[in-house]
């Protein structure tokens, strides 16, 4: 093998559900921020630096701790945005800069939204892992709804994770980027049609 | 781009000169390694099993607790004297499975005969070199027995801690990553080797 592996497709239809469009590829674009995430969980220490959405330092706390009276929330660092919420979560844009290792943000995000160039949000799912022979995979995903009545080209797309931790030491909340890629070839939402972005995440040992 | 890992394993004389390295791609995250991303990515609980073979779970996330609580589970690094977790090695030669929780037969810590003093568990800063973004983590084992001993396997495992109320509700040492290496080391005694596990990025 092998390392861990990620393939990303994206699957277009028009307004009457009829796939116009599919795209497959090999991600290419897990990144810097990764590797400090990793590296944070194994140290279980905190304030970790990562890189914000703005290019800014970030402090990822990877260790809670409670010693009664906080109410504690703490995800690690999870895509799995509400409907609406594009801050975070699977997300698409039009860039097509390449892939850098210290990429921090997509190069131009398509908005959630119900007018013209944007995209309607909706929550992002996941699927459990399942073990195929010898390949362990798992799956993230999201739709994408194109609601003015125009056509919308997606060339970019990215995964954003939020993460919170909230402890005696007060109270984390940041999102940065994990990866990203730009599409070997345009995919476009029909007016009216849907996106499906699928990241399968998988290792063959 | 894939993330990949790389073992490196350094044998090392009595007199600290290195005189076997071996390097290789890693062929072995498991399925808690998976499972354990995906509780993570995806805000949920998912299986584990540890290293004794009981079902577990990880909790990738935890909301409106109150009281006495503590939570880290994902730590690999450990103290020098722990064979229980960080990087481990085995005298095991069965190939890697999806489903490994354990090495098939892991070298235990001591200064005795068939055994390997466990130095701590590093974890290095994370770094970019030629494109690639890389987080290291490396152990160092010594033969202070008489004999020789011969590794044949590696592993990575987790050590996660999950307190609530002062209750440890995620017992148990986790195996993320199995090797087994192309070709056996043997550590004379006195000899050392170093461990090193390489997990990487590149565009």
């Amino acid at each position: 093998m092998s390392g861990l592996k990620a393939y990303v497709k994206l699957t277009a239809r028009d307004r009457e559900g009829r796939v116009v469009q599919q795209l497959t590829m090999e991600s290419r674009s897990f990144l810097f921020n990764l590797i400090k995430v990793l590296r944070a969980l194994f140290s279980a220490q905190h304030s970790n630096p990562i890189v914000l959405l703005d290019g800014s330092e970030g402090r990822f706390d990877a260790y809670c701790f409670v010693d009664g009276g906080t109410m504690s929330t703490n995800w690690w660092c999870h895509l799995m945005a509400p409907k609406e919420d594009d801050s975070f979560g699977v997300v698409v844009g039009n860039g097509t800069t390449p892939v850098a290792i210290d990429d921090y943000n997509l190069e131009s995000k398509i908005l959630h939204g119900e007018g013209m160039g944007r995209l309607y949000y909706w929550d992002v799912k996941s699927e459990e892992v399942v073990v195929d022979g010898n390949t362990i995979k798992f799956k993230v995903k999201r739709v994408f709804e194109e609601r003015a009545g125009s056509s919308v080209d997606v060339k970019e797309v990215g995964l954003i994770a939020f993460h919170r931790c909230t402890d005696d030491n007060g109270d984390t909340q940041i999102k940065f980027l994990i990866a990203r890629d730009v599409l070997t070839s345009t995919v476009t939402v029909p007016a009216q049609g849907t996106l499906l972005v699928e990241y399968e995440i998988s290792c063959t040992v | 781009m894939r993330v990949k890992a790389e073992v490196m394993c350094e044998l090392l004389d009595k007199d600290s000169r290195i005189v076997k390295v071996l390097r290789f791609e890693s062929r072995s995250f498991v399925k808690n390694f998976m499972n354990m991303l995906y509780a993570i990515l995806c805000k949920t609980t998912s299986p584990a099993k540890d290293l004794d073979g009981n079902n577990t779970q990880w909790v990738g996330a935890a909301e409106n607790k109150t009281g006495h609580w503590c939570h880290y589970n994902f730590k690999i690094i450990l103290d020098e004297g722990r064979d229980d977790a960080g990087i481990i090695v085995g005298s095991g030669s069965t190939a890697v499975t999806p489903d490994d929780y354990r090495l098939e037969s892991k070298i235990p810590h001591g200064d005795g005969d068939n055994q390997l003093h466990y130095y701590e568990t590093q974890l290095l800063d994370p770094a970019v070199a030629d494109g690639e973004a890389e987080v290291k983590v490396r152990r160092a084992f010594i033969n202070y027995g008489s004999v020789p001993v011969t590794v044949s396997e590696v592993g990575l495992v987790n050590n996660p801690v999950h307190y609530y109320e002062d209750v440890h509700s995620m017992p148990g040492p986790r195996l993320l990553a199995r090797d087994v290496l192309s070709s056996p080391v043997t550590l004379d005694p006195g000899c050392s080797l170093h461990v090193t596990y390489r997990i990487y990025v590149g565009v």
